[in-house]
């Protein structure tokens, strides 16, 4: 009788040591896979980051075709053209993200004056390599709006991650504190891009 | 008799708590993938680990006919079955022919058009026709020549249908699907002029799935689901293994 309430005890010890077991692999599965997401999400960040200095330079690439193919035809809009190339440079001496961001907006600015005003010029109008430029670069807009988006996604996702419950326990156990900067120039920020001429 | 049957018995509730518990883990982490990823514009995909929302388009003069219901998809998957009974008179469906049909389509949403390859991918679709043939119930045509061509005798003891359930899923052409996968070359575009002209979205590594629910939707089936089928397969494992030590003493102390 004593030998059988003492298997029963032994079962019901060894049960609950499986039951706690399962609790623990629950637990240490929960917590790598907070902080595997974490590096993924870091690294989804710089990734998109990449994708978007990808197209930053090739617009940039681009910009001293689109100049060269209007100057000969927007000879009294030449303050509008060293904005742009003034821009340009801004974006190649840009080192952080704000001052990327910030050029990257005196950048957008200035094309989309740029290309309102070429509806003043039917001849430039008519230019096919004007026209074959122009596509090329709203193209190359378009993509740098989806990938600000998504970059800031990233972000998001990132900050949210470590900030919220219960994920910050683990975010701050393996030292991801420190939240990432969205893709978004300040008004600040745009005032201390200096422009050389 | 009765404790080999406990013996199944419990190693049946010991195995499935197992198989529910490694499911509820694959749950989990496919959660967080669909959880860390953003949402990508078609045009502006980028290589590697993709999320896509947009509708299904066939390539011209490429769309595939179900073969079960005859409607026109781009991907479909179906199964026979047949209404069998046990011993103990219960009855159960049980699968005499399975198959799916996959080709490669496309997803466009409002930026643009991109090539994907369904290969290897996690379709997770609702049933879209169903049938079950009985009698003063008109067969479809296209089940009709499904059982002709696959020499199914839909008759049994020269009178009656044989209980036959015939099933299918499929993506039509305009069904909305949420995509996360790979995003690589395109093999058949060696000159893209566009950029997603250039990607074909495939089994990468990673995580390939293809739903027509929306990320919203496919994330709150998971919330509920990831913790009942942790901690319910955890107690399924300790029960099993309860039952399964009750079943041993028994047949020590007999």
């Amino acid at each position: 009788m004593r030998k059988m309430a003492f298997a029963g005890l032994l079962f019901a010890v060894l049960l609950g040591g499986v039951f706690l077991g399962l609790l623990g692999i629950i637990a240490v599965v929960y917590v790598v896979s907070v902080y595997n997401g974490l590096v993924t999400l870091k690294n989804n960040i710089k990734k998109s980051w990449a994708n978007i200095d990808v197209l930053l330079k090739q617009r940039s690439d681009e910009l001293p075709k689109l100049i060269n193919s209007v100057k000969g035809y927007m000879k009294h809009e030449k303050q509008l053209l060293t904005e742009i190339t003034a821009a340009r440079t801004a974006i190649m001496k840009a080192k952080t993200l704000p001052q990327k961001a910030a050029a990257d907006n005196m950048i957008t600015g200035a094309l989309k004056s740029l290309f309102a005003v070429a509806e003043n010029y039917p001849n430039l109008k008519a230019n096919e390599n004007f026209i074959q430029l122009q596509g090329r670069i709203s193209e190359i807009e378009n993509q740098l709006a989806d990938r600000r988006e998504f970059y800031n996604d990233s972000v998001n996702t990132y900050n949210i991650r470590i900030q919220s419950f219960p994920d910050m326990i683990a975010a701050k156990m393996f030292g991801f504190t420190t939240p990432e900067e969205m893709f978004k120039a300040t008004e600040a920020e745009k005032k201390d891009v200096k422009v050389e001429f | 008799m009765a404790s080999f049957e406990g013996v199944i018995g419990a190693s049946a509730v010991l195995i499935g708590g197992i198989g529910i518990f490694w499911n509820g883990f694959y749950k989990f982490y496919k959660k967080r993938l669909i959880e860390n990823t953003p949402t990508s514009k078609i045009r502006s995909i980028a290589m590697g680990m993709v999320e896509i929302n947009g509708k299904a388009v066939p390539p011209q003069g490429k769309v595939l006919t179900g073969l079960l219901s005859g409607d026109k998809c781009v991907y479909y998957r179906y199964a026979v079955e047949e209404r069998k009974t046990d011993s103990k008179g219960r009855q159960y469906w049980t699968a005499i022919d399975r198959g799916e049909k996959r080709a490669h389509f496309y997803v466009k949403d409002e930026t643009g058009t991109v090539l994907l390859d369904p290969t290897g991918a996690e379709v997770d679709i609702p049933v879209d026709f169903t049938h079950t043939l009985s009698e003063g119930r008109k067969t479809p045509a296209t089940i009709v020549q499904y059982m002709v061509s696959k020499k199914i005798n839909p008759k049994q003891f020269f009178f009656g249908y044989r209980p036959l359930r015939f099933t299918e899923w499929h993506i039509a052409p305009g069904d909305n699907l949420y995509v996360l996968g790979t995003a690589g070359s395109n093999p058949f575009k060696t000159k893209a002029v566009r950029n997603e002209e250039g990607a074909m979205i495939a089994k990468g590594k990673g995580t390939f799935v293809i739903s027509d629910s929306s990320e919203k939707e496919i994330l709150g089936k998971y919330k509920w689901q990831v913790p009942l089928q942790l901690f319910g397969g955890a107690a399924l494992i300790v029960g099993g293994l309860w039952f399964l030590m009750q079943v041993i003493t028994f047949l020590n102390g007999s």
